[in-house]
């Protein structure tokens, strides 16, 4: 048998107009539905992100509000310590005044008043009476072995309820 | 099943041939859808659309015949498997005047002797090939053309193996094919053929007597002497005609059945009519 073909390869028919119409409108509702469910997907991701941010405002709020208490602690806490160093330094000047005083005191002579005694920055000023002298003398050697007092320096301011009023000034040391 | 469709003029004819594996009740048959005088190609679209739809014709083979269709046998250089079709394009521009441009080409190695391979080879115009196709609804598993279907329908029939001559002689058409021991050496379509009486009269028999013996001139000189005449196609459903004819060209002449052995059901003096679609229908089983 003789084998002869002369066949062509057929054209692809043309679409009709209500072919046209049904793949346009096919394309057209796909189209459509896939841009719906995008939509619907991405508004449900903003919703999702808004409540996100919400949150995030929130934390942010209450975060900002402990970190003004802290900014407040801080400073109180400042304060306080510094408050406290205050009266620390405060306590050992009034414990040293305390000292001075307790010196000024016990090592008077017999027969001495101490009469008043002010201390100002480095300096104390005392007033005593004394029967004589020699004992005044003999009182400001005493203060300058305590250790306290760099200088020491009396001077006698005359008499009074019969004895000698002396005025001793003294440095600190 | 394959169906051979052959559209001529003014009907349409169908074989269809099962495979041998079907059951009995499923046979092969024949039939004939008669189309209006002078049919447009919206008619013949639309009979076959029909046909087509109520047989559930999925796989079919049809005979191209018309302006610039031609087949021939030619033996070609012998060359390797991967040039023959270069070199069977090339001596198809002598042999069949195919123009690479125009036409489409086909052709079939049929047998190697010595230094040659015989080829059989048809071309056709692509416009020709492209309006008769796009008549069926659907492509066609192969597209034969009408003189190697004649051609095919003798080789494959009693008459094969000898020398014959056969005439396909529609009322618009005419083939001529010569095959001599199992080779077609000789197939050409006769042009402008206008057969007004199906029964040749006294002036018709000498017409193609003449047109018979002009072409006799084709063949080679060693294969002019010829067993038998073969008439087919509507001018063989008047018996007196082949016999005639033959006798005009000093042949004896017969009627060609090509269903002769087969087991299709038809009317013995309409089976000159399907030798086309019959040839065609093998040949979409081949």
């Amino acid at each position: 048998m003789i084998k002869i073909d002369l066949s062509l390869p057929r054209r692809r028919e043309k679409l009709t107009a209500l072919q046209f119409i049904l793949l346009f409108v096919g394309i057209l509702l796909g189209t459509a539905l896939i841009a719906g469910i995008c939509l619907v997907l991405q508004w449900n991701s903003l919703n999702n992100l808004a409540g996100e941010i919400e949150e995030l405002r929130a934390r942010r709020d209450s975060l900002e509000v402990v970190s003004a208490e802290i900014i407040e602690y801080e400073e109180f806490h400042e304060r306080y310590t510094g408050f406290l160093m205050a009266m620390d330094e405060a306590g050992v000047w009034a414990d040293k005044q305390l000292d001075i005083l307790t010196r000024l005191r016990t090592d008077l002579e017999p027969g001495m008043r101490l009469l008043s005694a002010s201390i100002a920055g480095d300096s104390v000023v005392s007033w005593v009476l004394s029967p004589s002298n020699v004992k005044v003398a003999r009182y400001v050697e005493a203060l300058s072995r305590s250790g306290y007092f760099a200088e020491l320096e009396s001077v006698p301011q005359g008499t009074k309820q019969g004895l000698i009023e002396h005025k001793v000034v003294l440095r600190l040391r | 099943m394959t169906y051979g469709i052959d559209i001529a003029g003014a009907e349409i004819r169908w074989v269809r041939l099962n495979p041998a594996n079907t059951s009995p009740s499923d046979k092969s048959a024949c039939g004939r859808i008669a189309l209006e005088a002078n049919a447009s190609g919206q008619s013949i679209k639309q009979a076959l659309r029909t046909f087509f739809s109520s047989k559930r014709v999925k796989r079919f083979v049809f005979p191209l015949y018309g302006q610039g269709v031609r087949a021939r046998c030619f033996p070609s250089d012998k060359v390797d498997i991967s040039e023959l079709e270069d070199n069977v394009s090339w001596e198809a521009k002598f042999m069949l005047a195919y123009d690479k441009h125009r036409d489409v080409l086909s052709f079939d190695p049929l047998r190697s002797v010595a230094n040659q391979t015989w080829v059989a080879a048809a071309a056709a115009p692509l416009e020709t090939i492209r309006a008769q196709t796009e008549l069926f609804p659907n492509s066609p598993a192969y597209t034969d053309t009408a003189l190697t279907a004649l051609a095919n329908a003798v080789l494959e029939s009693k008459w094969g193996q000898k020398d014959v001559k056969i005439l396909h002689l529609d009322r618009n058409r005419g083939f001529v094919v010569v095959v001599s021991h199992g080779n077609p050496i000789l197939t050409q379509e006769i042009p402008n053929v206008k057969l007004t009486d199906i029964k040749l009269d006294k002036d018709a028999l000498s017409l193609w007597q003449d047109e018979l013996k002009l072409r006799r001139n084709f063949l080679p000189q060693d294969k002019r002497g010829l067993d038998h005449f073969l008439l087919s196609g509507e001018a063989a459903t008047v018996a007196e005609n082949a016999v005639a004819l033959g006798k005009r060209i000093d042949l004896a002449g017969e009627v060609f059945n090509p269903f002769e052995g087969t087991q299709i059901e038809y009317e013995p003096e309409e089976a000159a009519l399907y030798t086309l679609a019959y040839a065609c229908a093998l040949r979409g089983q081949g």
